[in-house]
């Protein structure tokens, strides 16, 4: 298949997502309200000092990421399953890693999208610089959020067609993102404490080597996950 | 009917099965499968319920790895070639439709995947074909089952295949909706094309059926040719010796093999 052409078919995926779910609002929604209902409840519970918050919210942040993104993430296949569209969408011309990217990328806007509105309500409710040093934080968040993506897809595609995806898909996924969601986290305590040192480096860097490792995989296994 | 020559002068069926097989987790949905379709054919393929001609279909389409035997397009194994897949055209027993977008976005979206020259175009066309243009601009979700089912069957064809495989392709559709699907797959096979439906319908005796085959757990069995329409305008009809199988076959309440 012709790098055009797989170029091609991938934006097409991409907007036909994006497109699809604007419309009928499937995931998103619920997604952002489940991340500001879990902000909300754990800063109500969460009384601590400055010192002692600056510790846990970073972990806290990238709970409430990953906890809320399952939402989303449960609904990334059902869709196409739902009226067989799936089993077309496998007989189009269309590489099976070029699916797997786009849903990441499908994956990965909607996280962002996410941490658009967790970040703002944790430092109004936290009263954490979570943005002190904001390239940073990205790099974090991106290296996360690709992380995230990659395992997503992969466990999403594999759990669809079962009964029980939605009790099933977090218990999957979530001893897979343990290592992504703790070097997130580390990482995000260094930000917050202003402490770039190369302990901060050496948790961004194993971020990254998540990050690849699982892209990587993801892409290579997941032809094989969606063959029936 | 034509069949195509390979250099060594065999026989190149348009779609060929051989001996395939199918197991779900312990059981055998069926083994020993040996079909041809040629180019210019219409094959009806029945059976029980359960005795798993949709399984079949996907087999052909290469939409489902069997267990063995092997499948081979214009004589040769293409299941794995992205290219290749523009040979088939599937319609499934659901619409392969996103309901969140209009009739005429799910054909563009299908022409656009097919890399063909000038999507809107031939979305456009397929839309008129099917007879749905006046609900160019209306959510799927909005179609009824029979119009979904048209919408279906022109995604199915929008790539323009060789090989067309209709899994039921007569459910939902209305009086005038199965006048016109026969007309279309008619024109289909004037066209050269090969095609397989599966149904329940009985289109033994309807004329435009060139083979009818019965599919069973032990393979594929076929009933005696339909006579033509020029046998029945004639007065003509089937024999009573070769309709006793057709009428087991056909019947809903005979006892599974």
């Amino acid at each position: 298949m012709q790098p055009g052409h797989a170029l091609k078919a991938f934006w097409r995926l991409v907007v036909k997502d994006l497109v699809c779910e604007f419309r009928l609002c499937r995931s998103w929604p619920g997604m952002l309200l489940l991340g500001l209902v879990l902000v909300l409840l754990l800063e109500m519970q969460v009384d601590l000092g400055t010192h002692e918050k600056q510790q846990v919210v970073s972990g806290l942040l990238w709970l409430d990421v990953f906890f809320a993104g399952t939402l989303m993430v449960d609904r990334l296949f059902s869709g196409e399953r739902e009226e067989g569209c799936w089993r077309s969408l496998l007989l189009y011309p269309v590489s099976p890693t070029a699916v797997f990217f786009a849903k990441a990328t499908v994956t990965i806007l909607a996280l962002v999208l996410l941490e658009c509105v967790l970040v703002p309500a944790f430092i109004v409710f936290s009263n954490i610089p979570l943005l002190r040093r904001p390239l940073c934080f990205l790099t974090v968040a991106l290296l996360a959020n690709l992380g995230y993506a990659s395992v997503s897809v992969v466990i999403s595609a594999l759990t669809a067609q079962l009964s029980h995806r939605s009790s099933l898909l977090p218990l999957l996924l979530l001893p897979l993102m343990t290592p992504v969601i703790m070097a997130a986290a580390a990482a995000t305590r260094f930000l917050v404490a202003a402490d770039l040192d190369e302990q901060w480096w050496r948790w961004v860097q194993l971020l990254g080597c998540f990050a690849v490792m699982f892209t990587t995989l993801g892409a290579l296994v997941f032809e094989f996950v969606v063959e029936d | 009917m034509n069949e195509e020559l390979s250099p060594a002068g065999q026989p190149c069926y348009a779609l060929e099965a051989r001996n395939l097989s199918v197991v779900r987790g312990n059981r055998v949905v069926f083994q020993g499968v040996n079909l041809t379709l040629a180019s210019g054919e219409i094959v009806a393929l029945i059976g029980c319920n359960g005795a798993g001609k949709t399984t079949l279909l996907q087999c052909l389409a290469g939409a489902l790895r069997p267990a063995g035997g092997e499948v081979l397009w214009q004589g040769k194994k293409y299941r794995k070639c992205p290219a290749a897949r523009r040979l088939v055209g599937f319609v499934g027993h659901e619409s392969s439709l996103y309901l969140a977008l209009t009739a005429w976005e799910n054909l563009l979206f299908a022409a656009r995947m097919w890399g063909i020259d000038a999507p809107e175009k031939r979305a456009e066309d397929l839309l008129t074909m099917v007879g749905l243009e006046d609900h160019a601009a209306q959510t799927t979700s909005l179609l009824s089952r029979g119009m979904r089912q048209r919408l279906a069957i022109a995604r199915a064809v929008i790539h323009d295949p060789a090989m067309v495989l209709l899994d039921e392709p007569f459910t939902s559709l209305d009086v005038d909706g199965r006048k016109w699907l026969t007309a279309f797959l008619c024109d289909l096979r004037k066209r050269n094309r090969a095609l397989i439906l599966a149904t329940h319908e009985s289109v033994y005796g309807s004329g435009f059926v060139d083979r009818l085959v019965s599919l069973r757990a032990d393979g594929l069995r076929e009933i005696q040719p339909s006579p033509g329409p020029e046998a029945r305008d004639e007065g003509r009809g089937a024999r009573d010796e070769d309709k006793e199988p057709t009428r087991r076959f056909l019947s809903p309440l005979a006892p599974r093999p």
